[in-house]
């Protein structure tokens, strides 16, 4: 008992650090921005140890369960969530305003995304799922009282609900039918049924809606462009580079390790999906004008790309979706640090228009950007190729030539969107004077890159070690 | 790696190095961008002398790849790197050096965003010698595709295109390409259970519907980079708006890298079904070849004359790799190595003489009167490039026009008229430059070279002439 309570020791020491936030910001009267990102960085540290030292440790088998693919993607979350929140700590300093709520709800995000890495019964996941909406919703609210933030918000918590409510009506059905909700016994329910009723197929459409509407995975992208441009930088980073890990792994497992003897019937489905996000994403973003709706377009397209490839559900197939999913959260990393790093007047640019000419006066942070943008066009010698060739090499395995076809289309229509950006940033004339930029910012970009250029140099760890941690999920 | 020492890795580091130093270096007062400047030039200068000492490491005289590197990049998949040369990849590459010494020079005094221009063209030499030293298919589409990038900064930085649909459908032709042979290359990689070396490309027998997709995709893609129809359109838009002489030389050389794959890449015996698709490409390399023969002769504007030029003699060079014939690539490499040269010193001087035309405001009609010196080495770079015996231009030419005249005189007669042609159109600008009577009083004060510039340029002259005796003059012993 005491080890199954020591195993959730990682989430209770994120939720301990909202108790230590709260009374910080009650009863200290000196506090800066900088207060509340010392404690969650605090926190996440530990709750990061601890996580590794419990990697193999479950808490009540049924409900909760550790291993080297659930550590995986909690370390990669704790390590994001680390630089960004470093990164956002600039955002308050330069605007000279509480960050208390948004490291809270920050912290309290991660501990439910955590949660939803780990967890192995549909309950938990529902918990989960409910703690990061909230989350999601009140982090919007950073912004003050911006009407078109109010109703980003208010359409958000609408759909968060309703998809919440989707949800609670599959685990209904799903108990029903089961007499259970773990993982374990809906999988051996099902693998041993000699066939699958239309009331199976319903019951999984309605549990995996809300974790594609988690995910963004069109058609269920709306709220995301949506909130992305319009939340302050610290939000949009927050929601673009945060949840996407413990997302993906939780439908993986949710797919490999709960509804695996349906998948087949769903597949079809999840490509559709995935096309659709692959083509809207690259046409969309060639629309835009505003950089951050763009970007987020640009995630919608990976996100195609990732279940293109995952759409596989073979240990192949998942390996290469997750050397795509590394590959291009370095890079979007890198994206939002150059976010930063353009500002003028102590605004932080939101339009290409403004951009303009940047190169001019902040050469290495636009050089940083460029080296970003063509990793997220996957283009060689940058590490976005070996995202490239994971993926692609998958799909010609697995014959699916049609995929191919889609996937390199939607490629040139997305590279297209990102020239925009580089004339703008590289070929136009200067059209304002930009702030100098923090150091701290620098250093990100340089580490980026410098992770950029090892992996591509020696990719063996990304595309041979840490796949073999996924291993358990199979 | 397999190799104690990797001289062929250590090249494409050299300007990569360079770039690094260049990018790290501040861009503020005239002495630190000359500083750059210098050790850019250095770098390509000192893998000058690597290549050179690559020559004395290869038999010159046996065919297939040498010094080879091998890398093992990654598990799963499987893949290895490897670096090889021969003399046709090896001569390529020395080439483009020269070249990029010679482009140096005509950019010598821009002080205008030097950096970023030393940088790209550092980074784009780089990418351009791993293209030449790979000698697997997975590396030579890794810089097939990776010199897109600093050519495409190059190009909207320096390349003075203003208008952003050319810029952009430059670079998506060229990424289409990119992308037609990246699928091509995972097709070939998985059909034949690894990454295939370059050397052994040519004999590979494949089933004729993987044939069709994956030598049409290939061919598509290294037709992109070659100044063709339909393919012709972004290169004569790009190079008429181009006045830096450095990016006009790095510009010329794409399709250098397209003419380089149709070498490793055409089977030695082409399949039935793929020989009618080679004979329709020839047919509008023909075509392509006299029409723009033809614009060249009757356009005034200096820049698409160049072009002509230049677009006549790559798809010259073209044909003669469809013939699949050992000696005539053989014959190919060496009359490129010269062609190279002529075309990069004649961009610079060119470039050279439409600055003193413009700081003077007039016409540059009979200009070169002015100045002596430059007349003689353009005079000499015409005539060596229009193939007088002065270059290994002429005795190779020659060999390649008797083959394609062997091969079908039809075609072979159709090439001739077209070199003839463009041969015609640069005299006809030689004779409007050293025109006297044409001359303006003003244009009189015009100035010639310095000392060292012209010196420079008796050298080049000097590398021609020598390649015209000898073409592996340099290789001791050879």
């Amino acid at each position: 008992m005491v080890v199954d309570l020591l195993a959730l020791s990682p989430e209770f020491a994120l939720l301990l650090s909202l108790a230590v936030m709260f009374l910080v910001n009650r009863f200290r009267e000196s506090k800066t921005p900088k207060t509340f990102y010392t404690l969650s960085k605090f926190f996440l540290v530990v709750s990061g140890l601890l996580t590794l030292l419990f990697f193999d440790r479950g808490s009540f088998p049924e409900y909760w369960q550790n291993n080297t693919y659930t550590t995986l993607f909690k370390l990669c979350t704790v390590l994001l969530a680390l630089t960004w929140f470093f990164l956002s700590c600039k955002w308050f300093l330069n605007k000279n305003r509480s960050s208390y709520a948004y490291y809270a709800l920050g912290t309290g995000g991660i501990a439910a995304l955590m949660m939803i890495v780990s967890a192995c019964h549909l309950a938990v996941l529902f918990a989960g799922m409910l703690g990061l909406f909230l989350c999601n919703y009140f982090l919007m609210y950073q912004n003050g009282d911006d009407q078109e933030v109010e109703a980003a918000a208010g359409r958000y918590l609408k759909f968060s609900l309703f998809f919440l409510l989707l949800f609670a009506a599959g685990m209904f059905m799903l108990y029903r039918r089961t007499a259970s909700l773990g993982y374990v016994d809906v999988y051996a329910f099902y693998a041993a049924q000699p066939q699958i009723l239309w009331y199976d197929v319903l019951t999984y459409v309605l549990l995996m809606a809300p974790v594609l509407f988690m995910i963004g995975l069109a058609p269920f992208h709306f709220w995301f462009a949506d909130i992305v441009s319009v939340s302050i930088l610290p939000v949009s980073g927050f929601y673009t580079i945060i949840p996407l890990f413990a997302a993906f792994s939780s439908l993986v497992n949710l797919c490999m390790n709960v509804f695996f003897p349906l998948i087949s019937g769903i597949k079809p489905v999840l490509w559709g999906f995935a096309v659709f996000s692959l083509l809207l994403g690259a046409v969309s973003a060639n629309r835009e004008k505003n950089l951050r709706r763009l970007f987020a377009y640009g995630t919608l397209y990976n996100l195609g790309f990732i279940f293109i490839t995952l759409n596989a559900f073979n240990y192949d197939g998942i390996a290469a979706s997750f050397v795509y999913l590394v590959v291009y959260m370095l890079s979007m990393l890198g994206v939002y640090t150059v976010f930063f790093g353009f500002k003028s007047n102590g605004e932080y640019l939101t339009v290409l228009d403004d951009a303009a000419g940047a190169f001019m006066q902040k050469p290495y942070i636009a050089v940083a950007f460029l080296v970003f943008m063509v990793s997220l066009a996957s283009s060689p010698p940058t590490l976005g190729f070996l995202g490239k060739l994971a993926a692609v090499n998958n799909l010609v395995i697995e014959g699916s030539y049609c995929s191919v076809a889609i996937v390199m289309v939607a490629l040139l229509l997305m590279i297209t969107a990102y020239l925009d950006v580089i004339k703008a940033v590289f070929f136009d004339e200067r059209k304002r004077k930009f702030d100098r930029a923090d150091r701290g910012i620098y250093i990100c970009l340089f580490l980026n890159i410098l992770i950029v250029l090892i992996s591509i140099l020696n990719p063996s760890y990304l595309m041979d070690n840490l796949e073999k941690l996924l291993v358990p999920v199979l | 790696m397999l190799n104690t020492f990797s001289i062929l890795s250590l090249i494409i580091a050299i300007p990569f190095m360079g770039m690094l130093f260049a990018l790290t270096a501040r861009e503020d007062e005239n002495a630190s961008t000359r500083n750059i400047y210098n050790v850019s030039l250095f770098a390509v200068i000192a893998n000058i002398v690597m290549i050179w000492r690559i020559f004395m490491l290869i038999d010159v005289y046996k065919p297939g790849f040498q010094l080879i590197e091998t890398f093992n990049w990654m598990d799963a998949p499987d893949i290895n790197i490897t670096f090889g040369v021969d003399v046709f990849s090896l001569l390529m590459i020395l080439a483009i050096h020269i070249a990029f010494v010679i482009g140096f020079l005509g950019v010598r005094n821009n002080l205008v965003r030097q950096k970023s221009l030393m940088v790209l063209s550092l980074l784009f030499l780089s990418m351009v010698t791993g293209f030449f030293v790979a000698a697997d298919i997975f590396s030579f589409y890794i810089f097939f595709e990776g010199m897109l990038l600093p050519l495409f900064m190059l190009m909207g930085m320096f390349g003075e295109i203003r208008r952003q649909g050319l810029i952009h459908r430059f670079l998506l032709y060229n990424m289409l390409g990119a992308v037609l042979f990246f699928v091509a290359t995972v097709f070939l990689f998985n059909y034949q259970g690894g990454a295939v070396k370059l050397d052994s490309l040519r004999q590979i027998e494949l089933n004729s519907t993987v044939e069709y997709f994956i030598w049409g995709a290939i061919f598509v893609s290294l037709l992109s980079r070659i100044p063709v129809w339909p393919f012709h359109y972004w290169i004569s838009s790009i190079n008429s708006h181009i006045k830096n002489p450095l990016i006009f030389i790095i510009s010329s050389i794409i399709p250098l890298t397209g003419i380089y794959g149709f070498v490793r890449f055409l089977p030695k015996h082409l399949p039935d079904d793929l020989a009618v698709y080679v004979m329709i490409l020839q047919i509008v390399c023909v075509v392509t070849m006299l029409f723009i023969a033809l614009i060249g002769f009757i356009n005034k504007d200096r820049q698409y004359k160049m072009f002509a030029y230049i677009t006549i003699y790559y798809i010259m060079y073209l044909l003669g790799v469809l013939t699949r014939v050992d000696v005539v690539l053989l014959n190919i490499a060496f009359s490129f190595f010269s062609y190279l040269i002529i075309v990069s010193a004649l961009e610079v001087i060119a470039s050279y003489l439409y600055k003193q035309q413009e700081s003077l405001g007039v016409s540059d009609d009979g200009i070169l009167c002015a100045v002596p010196g430059i007349s003689f080495v353009y005079s000499f770079l015409v005539l060596a490039g229009i193939g007088m015996p002065l270059s290994s231009l002429f005795l190779n030419n020659f060999l390649i026009l008797s083959n394609l005249l062997a091969e079908n005189i039809k075609m072979g007669m159709i090439v001739v008229c077209s070199l003839v042609l463009v041969s015609a159109t640069l005299l006809q600008e030689l004779f409007r430059l050293k025109d006297r009577s044409r001359l303006c009083p003003a244009a009189t004060a015009a100035l010639d070279l310095d000392k060292a510039g012209l010196a420079f340029m008796a050298f080049v002259c000097f590398v021609l002439i020598m390649s015209f005796v000898k073409p592996l003059w340099f290789v001791l012993g050879a």
